[in-house]
């Protein structure tokens, strides 16, 4: 049985760019996104050219029944899992105190909850087709604690200390458990155009998401703990250790 | 039957304004500068002042009208800021968009671009439905994809919506309107030397102006509420293109294939004079830079849905150079 990839958030952005990526590699894919995101136009058009199989589940994983239905559908087409990309995230929405409960709640299913048991569900698939892989896309904002990222940093600090730790378990039966954390990208027209009213200096830190991706997988191959894409993002994480927080804070703030 | 047309003064709605005016209909283009000699000269054409980034004047001059035709855009790629990308392109748009809900326009028709899909995967055409692979390359392309989002939130508000993704235009000069094709149409015509990068040789879509008027109409009378359509013409290398031309106007222009470093090196040294000396003719550097990716598309669904037809390569680049020559 031909072993496939699975990328949560596939439809748009970095997750797009990851898919696109892997199905240059010739990699079976099973993409998850909500719905009416674009995702069965790009499953279709990665099929159609680059000769794979790619499955669409169009769905809102920030529920456990629905990560379960989604496990259940993967296994009645039959489709085992060499790799899961736990990218699907949900950003940051301003001061706590403003964001409603709703809000937050779905964050953290969708960033904590939907990465933690989709790793869970498809252990076995992993174990199986070993030796394989889990990508979990962090944040810059791992690493650092800034006003109005309460929320978003956290989940993410989370998905590197629960990736690190399960890196450990995982050894033993060849699973290599890898972090990528990603600073600001172009990604949506949104993001795009807050990264063009940047001033010079925050905007040369914004990366491309095809680039990013392209840095990413290889790194991953590679059997990296921890990938910061970037140059100057590997620099703010190693300035992070010398500098005054302070000043670290500021020159992170406008690039996350 | 009374329309409001944007972009009266730009190649693609200057011969848009004439072709309906002709047809009869009633076309109040709303200019920025009543008296300017770009404006297209009709009994039909009724040149309203204003600005698409005015809204009082936008909804001043849509009342009453039938059909809106959107073809105004800003696309200066020279232009190293957002701002007058983002007034024109997504400011303006959505003020058409907002005016054409208010008083119940029976359609917009948006005359887009083919570069929101970004270049095309190898050499594999551009479909409606192909998703773009990477992002966004300039301000022209982004504000234009920002524009679209707003077409789509505005269809789901009621108002009914085509969208054309128009490739590369080119056609014959009317009434010194032109545009970037066109001079390099010229340039082949005229110069001796033409200086291309070697390692460069993709392929672009060609689309004749009067295919691009058609499609509007085509469009106008079809009656779906929100569809996009690729309007394009024939597939061609930038060297096969550079032949055709050459053949058709016997030019003796020696094409010569340079390094892309050099390349770029020879633009930014014509650049850095031409803005010493304030010239603003000819081509930049950044406005080649589209030319160097694959732009190949199908307009099949246009052809199959709305009847659209292309004319070939051959016609339509005979009549471009026959107005060129006459103009010059």
């Amino acid at each position: 049985m031909t072993p496939y990839t699975l990328i949560t958030g596939a439809s748009q952005g970095f997750g797009k760019a990851l898919a696109i990526e892997y199905a240059k590699d010739a990699m079976n894919l099973v993409l998850v996104s909500l719905p009416n995101s674009g995702l069965l136009e790009l499953s279709s058009f990665l099929e159609k050219n680059f000769e794979i199989s790619v499955l669409p589940f169009e769905m809102d994983i920030s529920s456990a029944e629905n990560c379960k239905q989604l496990y259940n559908s993967v296994k009645k087409s039959g489709v085992t899992i060499k790799y899961i990309v736990n990218n699907a995230g949900m950003p940051s929405k301003g001061l706590f105190e403003d964001v409603d409960e709703a809000y937050f709640l779905k964050q953290i299913n969708v960033n904590v909850m939907a990465p933690t048991l989709l790793i869970k569900l498809f252990l076995d698939d992993l174990r199986e087709n070993a030796s394989s892989g889990i990508l979990n896309v962090s944040s810059m904002a791992s690493f650092f604690h800034l006003p109005q990222k309460q929320v978003y940093g956290g989940t993410k600090s989370y998905l590197l200390s629960f990736s690190k730790s399960l890196r450990k378990e995982l050894k033993p039966y060849n699973i290599s458990v890898s972090t990528v954390c990603p600073g600001g990208m172009n990604t949506t027209t949104d993001q795009c155009m807050e990264h063009r009213n940047m001033s010079w200096i925050s905007r040369s830190s914004i990366m491309n998401p095809e680039d990013v991706a392209k840095l990413t997988i290889t790194q991953f191959r590679k059997g990296m703990e921890v990938i910061i894409p970037g140059k100057i993002n590997k620099l703010v994480v190693l300035l992070d250790r010398i500098l005054p927080s302070a000043i670290k804070n500021r020159l992170i703030r406008n690039n996350i | 039957m009374k329309i409001l047309l944007t972009g009266a003064t730009d190649y693609v709605g200057h011969q848009l304004a004439m072709k309906l005016a002709s047809e009869n209909v009633l076309v109040h283009a709303l200019v920025k500068n009543p008296s300017s000699d770009k404006i297209p000269i009709h009994k039909n054409i009724l040149a309203l002042k204003g600005d698409i980034c005015d809204y009082e004047s936008v909804e001043k001059s849509i009342k009453g009208c039938d059909f809106v035709f959107h073809t105004e855009n800003y696309s200066n790629l020279n232009d190293k800021k957002i701002d007058e990308f983002y007034k024109y392109n997504v400011q303006g748009t959505e003020n058409i968009l907002k005016a054409s809900l208010c008083h119940n326009v029976k359609k917009v028709i948006y005359t887009s671009t083919l570069s929101v899909f970004g270049p095309s995967y190898k050499e594999i055409p551009i479909t409606e439905n192909q998703p773009r692979l990477i992002t966004y390359s300039n301000d022209f392309e982004l504000t234009k994809s920002i524009s679209e989002e707003l077409v789509i939130k505005y269809t789901k508000m009621g108002l009914s919506c085509t969208i054309l993704n128009v490739s590369t235009v080119y056609g014959p000069v009317i009434n010194s309107v032109s545009n970037y094709t066109n001079t390099v149409i010229k340039k082949i015509d005229n110069n001796y030397i033409k200086i291309v990068p070697s390692e460069h040789d993709e392929i672009a879509n060609y689309v004749f102006i009067d295919d691009v008027v058609n499609a509007n109409l085509l469009a106008m009378n079809q009656e779906n509420t929100h569809e996009r359509y690729i309007i394009g013409g024939h597939n061609l290398s930038n060297e096969l293109f550079s032949e055709t031309v050459k053949n058709l106007t016997k030019s003796k222009i020696k094409i010569i294939k340079i390094n892309y470093a050099f390349f770029k090196m020879y633009f930014k040294c014509i650049d850095f004079f031409k803005n010493i000396f304030g010239s603003s003719t000819g081509i930049y550097l950044r406005e080649t830079n589209p030319h160097f990716i694959h732009s190949v598309c199908s307009s099949e669904k246009a052809i199959t849905d709305l009847g659209y037809k292309i004319t070939p390569i051959n016609i339509g680049l005979s009549q471009t150079i026959n107005s060129l020559k006459k103009q010059s």
